[in-house]
């Protein structure tokens, strides 16, 4: 599981985190929201270890992130990160990069080929399997990116902002498949980052929602529309919790009479 | 049936013809042009060619050349070290080291004494130039050659007995018969040295020949994602962020004990160079290599990575000091120290200077090497933030963002 403890966050003088405290239990899939700027890919390359927080620790299956050599990567073997803007080495081939990611985590060979197969057919890279990655599209690009994280089958999960990046609507649907499917099995624990309710909604066990710095609300979506009093589905309670003036503020601009 | 075989262990093939032919054109040319100018010069003006200064060295140069491209030829065509193909052939045979090479011995055989025979009695009949020459070019060659052929063979102990007594051939002191102990030291570590690494083969590490540099960061340790292979065997970047967060890294940091060897190598090595060429004392400017030193190891450990937060931050949130990220200045600050002490000493130390500025150079280095924290730590528990290649020269890396 994951387990962040106290972390506060600046690159300067602005503070990007204060005191996110939060806890995700093993086998559940949680999605962090928030407006833009808030803080959301740093609190996930904090816990996915590219950055140190200022204050506070990380600690993912009860180990703590960059404790000693021999700790971090045992978590880093545990962990696989998809941040939002991945870079892949172009002038290799998508099976190339994908069979060194694989092996890079140590999943057994035969065991890797085999799932490499099958994400080249979900994600319907199949014909692009042994074609240069610069040959792909961004669309194409972001899909491999994807593979790339799920091929290290590791048990620790953290996606920025994964259905974002020019992905078509069949990728979109193979993406919610996988991750619906990851948090049904309960194996793998998921850390993602989203803007788009519908699709949270319908895959967090737990949503966590950080506002202006702070974690405002940390709890499923029956917790958040109690804590709301808003019975309706996640846009509106998301609304209600960090944009309560949004709705008010959009019948002012169609109802305001014109001068 | 046993048949005979053309060559075997104590036979070597001979050189290739067209090293042969070659050192017979261009010591026939020479000696052809040399006879053509004399014939040109009217016979009363004709004076003995052989005897200038001039035609004694570029036979000198000639013969030189062919001794030591001999000597090449030998650990070349014969170590296996040097031939992938011969080292891949000899892995699969039952070859052990107890059992001669099969393609002919690395040590030296009658054929050398026949070519460096013929080489000695051109130099003395007809060159007219020191007849040792050829036999000492072929010897240097030959026994520098093993030298780097143990150090490819990871026989670390020999390189380091060979590291001290190669650099001592240039000090004075050894000149006469300390000289002949010491190139007999030599020739007994070189042989000790082959004999062992032939014991070790097959090799591991051979076939990693084809790798190319990687980053400075491969001075002390290697990301294996960098060594990653595709199944054509081409090492190739996994991009971000698997490269900043690989989960295996070699443990490759320097040991202490390696470090104290490297670091009075490099002080021995001072030490020869400043005895033999009686330099003044330099101390100013061991303090300057100190500080570039300095600044290299920083620009190592700063490579890829950037402060949690910057100066500002260090001031708003009052922690002007991050000790898990300022840990990374205290051993080049140390080394520059460590140098400034140097130079003092060695304003003071009088006639004895080249034995302060070795020790000085010496520790200096010590402390670099050494100096916590190790690269490996540092990248994998430091406070540091990893940056995405986007700030790292992404284009040499021939990645591109998604």
């Amino acid at each position: 599981m994951i387990n962040v403890v106290d972390v506060s966050h600046h690159y300067g003088l602005r503070p990007v985190l204060s005191h996110i405290n939060f806890r995700v239990p093993a086998g559940q899939l949680v999605a962090v929201m928030g407006p833009n700027g808030v803080g959301k890919s740093t609190l996930l390359g904090i816990i996915a270890g590219l950055i140190a927080p200022a204050r506070g620790l990380v600690e993912i299956y009860g180990l703590r992130r960059r404790a000693s050599e021999e700790v971090e990567l045992q978590i880093r073997k545990k962990t696989a990160f998809l941040p939002d803007h991945p870079w892949l080495p172009e002038f290799r081939t998508t099976r190339e990069w994908l069979l060194a990611v694989g092996l890079l985590y140590d999943v057994e060979s035969d065991q890797l080929t085999d799932h490499i197969n099958r994400l080249l057919d979900l994600f319907q890279l199949a014909d692009k399997g042994d074609a240069p990655i610069r040959t792909c599209s961004n669309g194409q690009k972001k899909k491999i990116a994807i593979c790339g994280t799920l091929v290290t089958e590791a048990p620790v999960l953290v996606f920025d902002e994964p259905f974002t990046g020019g992905l078509d609507p069949s990728a979109i649907l193979a993406l919610r498949r996988v991750l619906k499917h990851i948090a049904e099995r309960g194996d793998v624990t998921v850390l993602m980052a989203s803007q788009i309710p519908e699709l949270v909604e319908e895959l967090a066990h737990r949503i966590l929602v950080l506002s202006g710095t702070r974690v405002m609300a940390y709890d499923t979506l029956d917790g958040l529309r109690k804590q709301t009093g808003c019975p309706g589905a996640l846009p509106e309670v998301f609304e209600k919790l960090v944009h309560p003036d949004t709705l008010e503020h959009i019948e002012n601009y169609f109802n305001r009479p014109r001068t | 049936m046993n048949r005979a075989l053309p060559f075997h262990s104590s036979a070597v093939w001979p050189p290739p013809p067209l090293l042969v032919g070659l050192f017979i054109f261009i010591y026939a040319i020479v000696t052809a042009s040399f006879w053509l100018i004399e014939l040109s010069v009217p016979l009363g003006a004709r004076m003995n060619f052989d005897d200038t200064g001039e035609i004694v060295t570029i036979r000198a140069a000639i013969l030189g050349c062919a001794a030591g491209v001999y000597a090449a030829f030998r650990l070349w065509r014969f170590h296996p070290a040097c031939n992938p193909g011969y080292a891949a052939w000899l892995r699969l045979s039952p070859w052990t080291a107890a059992k001669p090479l099969p393609l002919g011995p690395v040590c030296l055989v009658w054929q050398d004494a026949v070519v460096m025979g013929v080489l000695t009695v051109i130099a003395y009949g007809h060159a007219h130039v020191d007849p040792a020459l050829p036999v000492t070019v072929f010897g240097f060659v030959y026994l520098g050659g093993l030298t780097f052929l143990l150090a490819f063979t990871r026989r670390w102990w020999h390189c380091l007995a060979l590291g001290f007594l190669w650099p001592a051939l240039m000090l004075p002191s050894v000149a006469g018969t300390p000289g002949f102990a010491l190139i007999a030291a030599i020739i007994v570590v070189v042989w000790h040295g082959h004999a062992q690494s032939l014991k070790t083969f097959p090799w591991a590490f051979v076939k990693d020949t084809t790798r190319p540099a990687g980053s400075v960061l491969q001075l002390e340790i290697r990301l294996e994602v960098m060594n990653g292979t595709s199944p054509a065997g081409a090492p190739y970047n996994l991009g971000w962020p698997f490269l900043a967060l690989s989960p295996k890294i070699r443990p490759r940091s320097i040991s202490n004990r390696s470090n104290l060897a490297l670091s009075t190598l490099l002080g021995w090595w001072s030490y020869c160079v400043i005895e033999s060429s009686k330099m003044n004392p330099v101390p100013e400017l061991i303090l300057f290599l100190a500080i570039l030193a300095a600044i290299f190891r920083l620009v190592i450990y700063g490579s890829g990575v950037a402060p949690p937060f910057n100066l500002w931050g260090r001031f708003a949130s009052g922690r002007i000091i991050v000790p898990g990220f300022d840990k990374v200045f205290l051993t080049p600050l140390a080394a520059v120290l460590a140098a400034i002490l140097g130079v003092i000493i060695i304003k003071r130390s009088g006639p004895s200077y080249p034995v302060a500025e070795s020790c000085a150079i010496a520790a200096i280095c010590y402390v670099l090497f050494g100096g916590g924290p190790t690269l490996r730590k540092w990248m994998l528990t430091g406070h540091h933030r990893l940056r995405p290649p986007a700030r790292q020269n992404a284009k040499r890396e021939m990645l591109r963002p998604v």
